[in-house]
């Protein structure tokens, strides 16, 4: 690259203020940690440090503002001189869209998420009261954390960070080398960027515009039980943090859960994978925190309720934190690499994600940790630990000392501060009891998808080539669906059951009602769904015994009351989830079977799958209980929409029915990515009918393919041509009126000829011309492109006054036809609204929880 | 013995089943050899296309048979058979990586998974994955 001093064009003020912004929230963040820290141990000017902390966090809080908006001015006004624009976005983005680029990137994830983190901050500082020191301390720690994934600067060789300001001359330099680039010189460099790279089609959606904040928010809301978590170990008050960390806990489950079910959403709508959960690593790092949290919620009640399971709501509230950062570093140190669907790549940032992980799995257990001695321990053991970690020339299997001591400390730690007589209750026949087992079940099941997600670090820890299980699904389902079903069945009795003791008598009566209900709502059920899996059925009628239990327990035991029954109705939504799940998952059936080809293939074998079918235009074909017509597409940007008309057709009648409606899969052939395909969906109450296209064919060069055979045909009015692709017919020869229009004014005769061609699907007409000037002839051939054949009308063989009696001379040339078919894909998806109804249901159940919790603490402090 | 012990060693057995049942069903990345050598069980074989005419996909006689050759890491050349349409993006692959079994002579793949160079990640590849089937 040559020194050039200056660059036109280039607008550096918007990314010098992001990079200054980025700068100002790390140092602000640094300095409002030390700051709430020195409040929280310094109880005699606890005033004047909270104060001077809340000015620290406002500061940095405002930095991330303007990182944000510095971000956004460069993506919306398109300035491509900087990576991010040119990399994410492109001039034809529409606006809606422009904020789906944050999270097409990594750095604008992290950024997302440390702004979530502001808001969340601001309003705990305000509304902690005696917390508000020790938990901003932890928050802004975290900001510490995420604001250095953004420095972007390099320290000792190693680069810490990736700066989303930077420029497109500095990330790739090899530009300059770019011959249109050079021809411009160096200086005017953007007047040959003149676009940027694009947004990911798949990520032009809008759940795509909302899931990714929705997820983030429930991410960063997973910080507040751990902040109060620590605060309750560095105040000393081990108990008193469970009652404001609930609320913020079921706050976590809610949006968390929401985000998730938005993500399977937008899977089903928009991939064409053919359903909402594919236990992709980077799904599940979103539900392992999630199952966390939800076991968490129920230990922290329990201890509001009966001042028991503190210990494992210390836990639960650590690791649900961990699991959070866990997660982070699976999807964005790039070591699932292997086995996701989704790209992240890495940004060589891994061991900083790792040093943040163990810094705050350490921090716990130092903060519980008694005595000085104890922790000198610790620290000794974590530095050995470490070194042996650094160790040159080492394998991975180096890390394991430092992850059992990091782990170990925070059992053993939070163990020996807990008070013993807290345990959980092992009376059996008490509420508590079984929600403490039904948190344990939420570990189970997390554990196992942190097992099998976590299988890329296994290869690396322990050297392994292992590949994930051949089925991934049904390994996965193997293990959940067994754990699901207990944990309904434990919902739906759990509430029958009162804190501390219950009246059996009553207990066992009331069990009797629900579950004999269940079983005649569950047989009714099977019929309906056609269930015939035995495991399957016992699944369902725990899910309906979910309901059942705690509609009962609304109805009887609350006496219907909306203002203390959130509890009930999320317990409510989730078995609806549950059946949504069973009904959609086992009634799933794909109806675009293939029965032709059977017998054209010559090793077509019956066994293998024939799950998608070749749709000709305009020819119906049977898929299901529906006839399924390809007639025509349209083109709408990059998209080409395939209309599919369906037509209800009962096999056994053998008529049509009334349901009759057009499905427009779309298929964009993206240069970058091949096909992406958008599948299109009818939505009925009962069932959806999910269709998209899987392969399409290449229409465009078939039409601009070269002509491969020439022939000269000498006919007569009403002749036949024969071709390979059709007969044509010479159905006419006129004088032309409109020389003007053919640029042949000044012809003496022009012809006209009328060729009509039978093709498989419709008939076409082809109009070659035929001029003399003079001496002089020309011809204007036509083409039928989409049967492959030209016309050109070459010579007349006599004089042209009687017509009949001419003979016409014709050049036809001859390629393959264009074909126009879809290959489609269609799946019936039964009763699947259970699923999205269930979600709904369980998220007004935790909004009356959260606000029966508010109310119930405004109460208390006025 | 207290519920609270039956609850810890039961937690444990189910944690131990786990691992024990992820390392028994955990498939391996292998070369044709071996997967020859265990006719019917089900491997991860990593490979590159065969760059060639003899990709064989024409939906007009059969949309769910796509055959292609793929040359593995010790350069032994097997023909592939999947049976789904063909992705689209096969012949751009660097890498593919074919989840199936041996058939007689050829390998029968029930997942492809294919990266390709990736324009969003300026450069770096990028994954998709294909099945044949839902169940």
């Amino acid at each position: 690259m040559t020194e050039v001093l200056s660059f036109t064009g280039e607008h550096l003020w918007i990314g010098n203020l992001g990079k200054i912004s980025v700068y100002l929230s790390f140092a602000a963040s640094l300095f409002t940690a030390f700051v709430y820290a020195f409040a929280t141990f310094n109880e005699p000017d606890r005033t004047f440090w909270k104060r001077l902390g809340r000015i620290g966090f406002w500061i940095h809080g405002l930095a991330v503002v303007s990182i944000f908006a510095s971000l956004f001015v460069i993506i919306q006004q398109h300035y491509f001189e900087y990576q991010y624009a040119y990399q994410h976005s492109s001039l034809e983005l529409p606006l809606r869209y422009m904020v789906s680029c944050f999270w097409e990137g990594q750095e604008g994830s992290f950024l997302l998420w440390m702004t979530w983190h502001v808001i969340l901050g601001w309003i705990l500082m305000y509304r902690t009261k005696e917390w508000e020191a020790p938990v901003m301390m932890i928050i802004s720690l975290a900001q510490v954390m995420l604001s250095t994934m953004l420095l972007g600067i390099e320290i000792a060789g190693a680069r810490i960070g990736s700066n989303p300001f930077i420029l497109l001359r500095d990330a790739q330099p090899e530009i300059f080398q770019l011959p249109f680039i050079q021809i411009r010189g160096a200086e005017n460099y953007l007047t040959g960027i003149r676009d940027g790279n694009g947004l990911n089609p798949l990520l032009q959606n809008y759940w795509m515009v909302i899931h990714p904040p929705t997820l983030f928010l429930g991410f960063a809301a997973s910080i507040v039980p751990f902040a109060y978590a620590m605060a309750g170990l560095m105040l000393g008050k081990i108990k008193e943090w469970i009652k404001p960390a609930l609320t913020w806990t079921l706050f976590g489950v809610m949006v968390l859960g929401t985000g998730i079910v938005m993500g399977g959403f937008w899977a089903y709508e928009s991939l064409s994978f053919g359903g909402y959960w594919a236990w992709d690593p980077v799904e599940n790092a979103s539900l392992i925190p999630w199952l966390l949290l939800i076991g968490l919620s129920h230990t922290l009640i329990i201890f509001t309720k009966t001042g028991k399971a503190l210990y494992i709501s210390y836990i639960l509230a650590i690791f649900g934190f961990i699991l959070v950062l866990y997660a982070t570093f699976l999807t964005r140190s790039g070591i699932l690499g292997n086995t996701s669907v989704h790209a992240f790549t890495d940004l060589g940032m891994s061991g900083q994600l790792l040093l943040f992980l163990f810094f705050f799995i350490a921090l716990p257990s130092y903060l519980a940790l008694k005595g000085k001695k104890l922790r000198s321990v610790f620290l000794a053991l974590l530095a050995v630990g470490t070194a042996i970690a650094m160790w040159q020339g080492y394998v991975e299997a180096v890390h394991i000392p430092l992850i059992a001591i990091s782990l170990g400390a925070v059992f053993y730690s939070i163990y020996q501060i807990v008070p013993k007589t807290s345990q959980a209750d092992e009376e059996l026949g008490t509420r508590e009891f079984w929600m403490y087992i039904g948190a344990l079940v939420f570990v189970i099941s997390c554990f196992q998808v942190i097992l099998n997600t976590s299988m890329p670090v296994w290869n690396k820890l322990f050297d392994f080539d292992k590949a994930p299980p051949v089925d991934v699904v049904a390994y996965y389902n193997q293990w959940q669906l067994p754990i699901a079903l207990i944990i309904g069945m434990m919902v739906g009795f759990g509430q029958l059951l009162k804190y501390r003791k219950t009246d059996m008598k009553k207990f066992w009566l009331q069990f009797t009602i629900v579950l004999l209900s269940s079983m005649g709502i569950t047989l009714l059920l099977v019929i309906l769904f056609h269930l015939r899996d035995a495991l399957l059925v016992a699944f369902l009628l725990s899910a309906v015994f979910a309901i059942v239990g705690n509609s009962f327990y609304w109805m009887n035991t609350l006496k219907g009351k909306l203002n203390v029954a959130g509890g009930s109705v999320a317990h409510i939504g989730f078995g609806l989830m549950l059946v949504g799940i069973i009904s959609s998952g086992s009634g799933k059936h794909v109806i675009s079977i293939n029965q032709s080809g059977m017998a054209f293939s010559e090793n077509f074998d019956d066994e293998a799958n024939r799950e998608h079918v070749l749709l000709l235009k305009n020819q119906p074909t049977l898929l299901g209980d529906y006839e399924a017509t390809y007639f025509g597409d349209t083109t709408i940007g990059p998209n080409t929409y395939y209309k599919v008309r369906y037509r209800g057709f009962d096999r056994k009648t053998k008529t049509y029915t009334n349901d009759e409606f057009v499905l427009q899969p779309n298929a964009q052939v993206n240069p970058k990515m091949g096909l992406v395909s958008n599948p299109d969906t009818r939505h009925y109450l009962s069932h959806d009918v999910f269709t998209h296209v899987s392969s399409v064919p290449d229409k465009e060069s078939a039409r601009k393919a070269p002509y491969e055979q020439f022939h000269t045909y000498e006919i007569r009015l009403g002749d036949t041509i024969h071709t390979d692709n059709g007969d044509a017919i010479l159905t006419l020869v006129t004088p032309s009126t409109d020389k003007k229009e053919m640029g042949l004014e000044d012809a003496d005769h022009v012809l006209m000829a009328e060729m009509k061609v039978e093709g498989a699907q419709d008939t076409l007409y082809a109009h070659p011309v035929f001029a003399l000037q003079g001496d002089q002839s020309v011809s204007i051939p036509d083409e039928l492109p989409d049967l492959g054949l030209r016309f050109k009308f070459t010579d007349i063989r006599t004089t042209p006054e009687d017509y009949s009696k001419t003979t016409f001379v014709f050049d036809v040339a001859v390629k393959p036809p264009v074909k126009d078919y879809i290959i489609l894909k269609a799946i019936v998806f039964p009763y699947i609204n259970f699923l999205w109804g269930g979600t709904i249901v369980m998220i007004i159940g935790f909004l009356m929880a959260i606000s029966e919790k508010l109310r119930y603490s405004s109460r208390k402090n006025s | 013995m207290k519920p609270r012990y039956i609850i810890i060693i039961v937690l444990i057995a189910v944690g131990i089943a786990a691992i024990i049942s992820l390392y028994g069903n955990a498939s391996q990345y292998v070369t044709f050899e071996t997967a020859k050598a265990t006719p019917g069980k089900e491997f991860h074989v990593i490979g590159q296309l065969v760059r060639d005419s003899s990709l064989k996909y024409n939906p007009e006689m059969d949309p769910n048979h796509l055959e292609f050759y793929l040359k593995d890491s010790t350069q032994e050349v097997r023909k592939v058979i999947f049976n789904s349409p063909k992705p689209a993006d096969l012949e751009r692959s660097e890498k593919v990586v074919i989840i199936g079994k041996m058939d007689g002579e050829n390998f029968r793949a029930s997942s492809i998974l294919l990266k390709c160079p990736s324009k969003y990640n300026d450069g770096k590849l990028e994954e998709s994955q294909y099945n044949a089937s839902e169940s």
